[in-house]
């Protein structure tokens, strides 16, 4: 192991922590609204096919514009069904736990059903456009590309931050996730407040599936989120509820799979390195774990007296 | 007891999750529609082709066996207020272990296979517990690490196979599988049929888990933790305990399940629970939820949802891809999340003004 | 207020209450537990509706539908549990919902700046940076009444304030409501502690079981004159008892501190014996460490400090289990959440924390299910459950059904220790009689009762010694005999004897 190797690592690293990167921040706000959204992998998911398929769809048009579109195909996906999510979760009282796991498991059949009656095959939609990357880095060919996401990556905790603790909107959200009886005396409507947030969270989670179909891959691939938005949950989680930690852990859990990239042809270490992330991401949450502090009123139904 | 007065309560019971089955069939169909299938005529491909052919009705009684285990997988641990997303990767465990034990341990007739099911069940169990520690000790959410750990186990299934057994049994792995398993440790076949026993096994393990929930001190004492956790404390119950202990027999559970699964198949792969929609720890959760998170409803639940999947290849060979299974799986579960659905309707239907 | 009612299942709360204030004036509004005063100030800030009666401001009839209403009309409330948002800071929780802001952005140096103005004029210091979580009781307090002013409250409830500071931020919270008086605020607050309401209001309202009593000029009562009106004269009903011979001393109480981060002191160093053949009754309002110290002797918090002994031994480090085990039986304060498993049949529910026992489970494991049907029909029977089956669910029995299945299935097992918490609230007048029976015939019978009640009369009634617990601590002691109802209130407010 060089520096060539550990310079590689962080580069491919970066790169892996995209779309967990995006996708925490939506969750982020969402939950800091008190909706735990347990269905973004399925979010992910399909929004990634919704990206995929309009990228596909208007390459005619747009020419190496069609990924950008097929990004907010992405985003619209996100924010419907997080609308749904939430109003379920608001008006519905249902049990965001088990609405989650429905909206993963229906997703994975959706968007393979999608492959297979509008592709007809089984496995991958054709490649399109792709996001065109913003520089190279010099001595890095193909793995040095810089994504306009993964600036992006970066540039997003900061409005999310901004956004939450120096907006009104924001304010009122936080105020939610902790104490919506408060809330509501002081005069703040609690159901709306949720629900905008989760459609706020809902663009960015879409954005993030987005990425791994018109930008990570050309294509979108069955199952292509495989257990990122858990992992984009993970981050929250151990972020403490931070745009700034989130963004961290993400990078973390990225690194991780870089190392899995890099060196997993080592044989020997394939399959441990191929689990380490996924590892990385239990440790984290373990050692976190007893000190974190959730929003207070987090998966619980506001149910007025 | 009055037995009348029973089954009324127990179907009163049952309604709301029943309810939410028609309405995810009902929206499946909607989506059918929308694909440019006919729903009736899909459902009658399904039900002829699970009972029509004596293929259909074999995977029946194959496929009902993980079902109702998984389903009991998610089941257990719930009365505690436990949620165990985790049955897919224990199943993988399960199945693992049981193939390693077949392949590398020699063992006579009737001992092979049920040394193999105790195994797989008690590392299921294992790698259900340690999600559960962390989130009693640390408050670790037990969704987010069961699910990371699901992934794990289905890496470590592949590693098996490929790094470990195509390693031991050079070329042996051809088409992704590992070689057939001593006769030793064949499960006994269903009377005339080629499905083996593991339906009986998990109708009686259903049986056994509404035994040990409702008989059983142990099982009173989970049920109690999981619906007032406060009142057991003052009455000097002990919460952490039954936790603990309801994942472990939650993993326990699914564990068997991917023994079985294993063990019916007599030959090990990498990927023997997935294919199943998603992999049949998830479809399992379906079967818990739409059986209304009781032993016996599940394994009802698991009926039809054998029916889903067995009629589902038929289906298929007509035009219908089998992944509106999986569709269909995920729209019911959405449904069932909704009881308060069930009471809107039931106030709107009584004439009550709210 | 004219011709106000409120009532809540099973009881009247407030009563065709009037109830007239100046403006300017501090008021206090006195009572004991469920004499009405907090939910009279409910209603008059929305967050009741009346049953009947009219709200008039200034001479104006006014309607009030919500606590907008209410803080649109200026009047505004500072509860016992506190509307703040934790993670949040001061200035957040000051403004939300009014907060300045430009298209959406909000401007915090302003929303900053209008806090900083009001909390000096008001005389309410405080930090307006500071985050919610970290700041004690009394500044959280402080920063409620912010919100209320910021919000243009000219009448300023204040529900039993004090009930949560120590005695240095009671003197801050004296020193601001007086500063804010002097700038033309009305005050209106709700005390059950006499030496507080003697020192701060210039005027008392006292309120009994749902009605006004009277309203008199502070200067002109004294401890007692105000305790009399408080409590008045009862009918005591009377039990039976057999000759007060106490015996061993079953719990002894030594020193004890019992408190966590929130409330630190809540048992503040008491001592206390309870012998068999004796009830001993801990009288104390709601709130003043009664809860901590049953928590503490039951196993379910750890002392800071002190000693708790059952039949001599230490038990300060048990577990409820062990403590159980030591036949020290518990019927809690809060009979849904801490009593039975709501989910739960009857049947099932009279075997909570019993079911690893013999006869109902046979090497700890197997259910003897008959044996468990068998005892629950008993515990039906031998304590008049009103059920149609043991098979009932528990959220269906009605509020004494249920504590008399409490009280039975612990009383079931003959323990040499009952502990009994609020054992009668929100019960009828039927199921109370019961349940205090029960607890002299347990007392007859030789065994040792310790009562923990706010509720007067039941203290009075039941006590062969009254202990009187206020702000952690023992301050009084009174025996069957020498108990009155004038000593009782006013140790009940705190004085002293």
């Amino acid at each position: 192991m060089n520096v060539g190797d550990i310079a590689l690592v962080l580069v491919v690293g970066l790169q892996q922590s995209i779309a967990v990167a995006l996708a925490s921040q939506g969750e982020l706000i969402t939950e800091k609204s008190g909706i735990l959204n347990i269905g973004i992998e399925g979010v992910m998911l399909m929004s990634a096919f919704v990206a995929a398929f309009v990228n596909w769809r208007v390459e005619g048009s747009f020419g190496a514009w069609s990924p950008y579109v097929g990004i907010l195909g992405g985003m619209l996906t996100g924010m419907v069904m997080n609308f749904l999510l939430a109003f379920m979760s608001t008006k519905l009282r249902v049990n965001q736990v088990i609405a989650g796991i429905g909206m993963n498991i229906f997703s994975g059949g959706a968007t393979v059903l999608a492959l297979i009656l509008i592709f007809h095959v089984f496995d991958q939609t054709p490649p399109a456009f792709r996001v065109a990357p913003v520089f190279t880095i010099p001595g890095m060919p193909v793995v040095g590309n810089v994504s306009p996401l993964e600036i992006f990556m970066f540039i997003l905790p900061v409005i999310t931050y901004w956004f939450l603790y120096r907006t009104k909107l924001g304010l009122h959200i936080r105020a939610t996730g902790e104490n919506p009886k408060a809330a509501d005396t002081a005069g703040l409507n609690v159901t709306k407040i949720r629900i905008v947030a989760t459609v706020l969270g809902g663009a960015m989670i879409g954005m993030a599936g987005a990425y791994l179909s018109v930008d990570y891959s050309p294509n979108f691939v069955r199952g292509v989120t495989r257990g990122l938005g858990f992992i984009a949950m993970a981050a929250v989680i151990s972020g403490g509820w931070k745009p700034q930690w989130a963004l961290g852990m993400s990078i973390l859990f990225g690194i991780s799979q870089g190392l899995y990239i890099q060196f997993g042809g080592v044989a020997g270490y394939t399959y441990l390195l191929s689990v380490l992330p996924y590892l990385v991401t239990v440790a984290a949450l373990t050692i976190a774990g007893a000190r974190l502090r959730s929003p207070a009123a987090l998966a619980s139904p506001y149910i007025k007296e | 007891m009055d037995l009348g007065a029973f089954a009324m309560d127990q179907f009163r019971k049952a309604l709301p999750s029943v309810f939410a089955l028609v309405l995810g069939i009902a929206a499946g169909s909607v989506l059918m529609v929308i694909s440019g299938f006919n729903p009736l005529l899909v459902f009658q491909l399904m039900i002829v082709g699970a009972f029509g052919s004596s293929q259909g009705r074999t995977y029946m009684l194959i496929y009902m066996s993980p079902l109702i285990l998984n389903a009991l997988a998610f089941l257990v641990p719930g009365k505690a207020g436990m949620w165990n997303v985790g049955a897919q990767g224990q199943v993988y465990l399960g199945g693992m272990t049981a193939a390693l034990i077949a392949l590398l341990v020699p063992l006579p007739g009737v001992v092979g296979p049920v040394v193999c099911l105790l195994a797989g069940a008690l590392v299921g169990s294992v790698w259900a517990f340690i999600p559960a520690l962390m989130r009693v000790y640390r408050n670790a959410s037990e969704i987010v690490t069961t699910i990371m750990l699901n992934y794990v186990a289905a890496s470590l299934a592949s590693y098996l196979l490929f790094d470990y057994i195509g390693v031991i049994f050079p070329g042996a792995t051809v088409n992704n599988q590992s070689p057939a398993f001593p006769s030793a440790f064949r499960l006994l076949r269903l009377p005339g049929s080629t499905a083996s026993v593991m339906v009986i096994v998990a109708v009686i393990t259903a049986f056994a888990v509404l035994y040990f929930l409702q008989r059983t001190t142990y099982g009173y004492e989970i049920r109690a933790v999981g619906l007032s956790p406060l009142s057991s404390k003052t009455k000097g119950i002990n919460p952490k305990r039954m936790m603990l202990l309801a994942m472990a027999l939650g993993g326990l559970l699914a564990g068997l399940a991917g023994a079985g699964d294993v063990l019916a198949a007599g030959h090990y792969t990498d990927q023997f629970a997935e294919g199943w929609f998603g992999g049949e720890g998830f479809a399992g959760i379906a079967v818990a939820l739409v059986g209304a998170s009781n032993p016996v409803g599940a394994v009802f639940s698991a009926v039809l949802f054998a029916i889903m999947v067995a009629g589902a290849p038929y289906m298929q060979s007509f035009g219908m891809p089998k992944e509106m299974i999986w569709t269909l799986q995920g729209l019911i579960i959405l449904f069932t999340a909704m009881p308060y659905l069930y009471t809107l309707v039931q106030n709107k239907l009584g004439g009550k003004s709210k | 207020m004219k011709g106000i009612c409120k009532s809540f299942p099973g009881v009247q709360a407030v009563d065709h209450v009037d109830f007239e204030v100046r403006e300017g004036e501090i008021r206090g509004l006195l009572g004991e537990n469920g004499a009405g005063k907090s939910t009279l100030m409910n209603l008059l800030y929305g967050l009741y509706r009346l049953d009947a009666g009219t709200i008039e401001i200034f001479g104006k009839e006014v309607k009030i539908s919500g606590s907008h209403d209410a803080i649109n009309l200026g009047i505004g409330m500072v509860h016992q549990a506190f509307m703040l948002v934790s993670n949040l800071s001061v200035t957040e929780n000051v403004v939300l919902g009014y907060e300045p802001a430009r298209s959406g952005v909000l401007d915090m140096k302003e929303a900053r700046a209008r806090v900083e103005k009001l909390s000096k004029s008001a005389g309410l210091p405080i930090d307006p940076d500071a985050i919610i979580e970290n700041l004690p009781v009394g500044l959280k307090q402080r920063v409620e009444i912010l919100k209320a002013l910021y919000r243009g409250a000219k009448v300023l409830i204040l529900d039993e304030p004090t009930a949560v500071l120590t005695p240095v931020e009671v003197t801050e919270l004296f020193k601001s409501v007086r500063k804010l008086r002097e700038a033309g605020t009305t005050i209106i607050f709700i005390t059950h502690k006499l030496h507080e309401v003697k020192e701060i209001t210039e005027t008392i309202t006292v309120m009994r079981k749902g009605k006004v009593m009277g309203t008199v000029e502070t200067k002109d009562m004294t401890y007692d004159s105000l305790a009399k009106m408080m409590v008045g004269r009862e009918i005591v009903k009377s039990y039976s008892f057999s000759p007060y011979s106490p015996g061993e001393v079953l719990l002894s109480i030594k020193d004890l501190h019992v408190g966590d981060k929130i409330k630190p002191n809540a048992v503040n160093g008491v001592t206390l014996d309870v012998r068999t053949g004796e009830i001993v009754g801990l009288a104390g309002v709601d709130g003043n460490g009664q809860t901590e110290l049953v928590e503490a002797i039951m196993g379910l918090r750890r002392p800071t400090d002190g000693t708790i002994s059952v039949k001599g031994k230490v038990v300060s480090n048990l577990t409820t289990k062990e403590i159980l085990d030591m036949s020290v039986r518990h019927i809690p304060e809060d009979r849904a959440s801490q009593g039975l498993v709501m989910d739960f049949s009857v049947a099932e529910n009279s075997v909570l924390g019993s079911i690893g026992k013999e006869p109902f489970s046979s090497r700890g494991t197997f259910v003897v299910v008959e044996k468990v049907r068998e005892f629950a029909r008993k515990v039906v029977k031998s304590f008049s459950i009103a059920v149609p089956s043991i098979d009932v669910l528990a959220k269906n029995l009605s509020g004494g059904n249920q504590q008399k299945l409490i009280a039975g299935r612990e009383l079931s097992s003959d323990p040499d220790l009952l502990i009994a918490a609020q054992p009668t609230r929100g019960l009828d007048v039927g199921a109370t009689e019961y349940i205090q029976s029960l607890l002299v015939k347990t007392r007859n019978s030789g065994k040792a009762v310790f009562l923990v009640s706010a509720d007067f009369d039941e203290i009075l009634n039941l006590s062969d010694r009254i202990l009187i617990i206020f702000e952690g601590r023992i301050i009084g002691e009174l025996s069957r005999e020498n108990a009155s109802v004038q000593e009782l209130g006013k140790l009940l407010g705190g004085v002293a004897a």
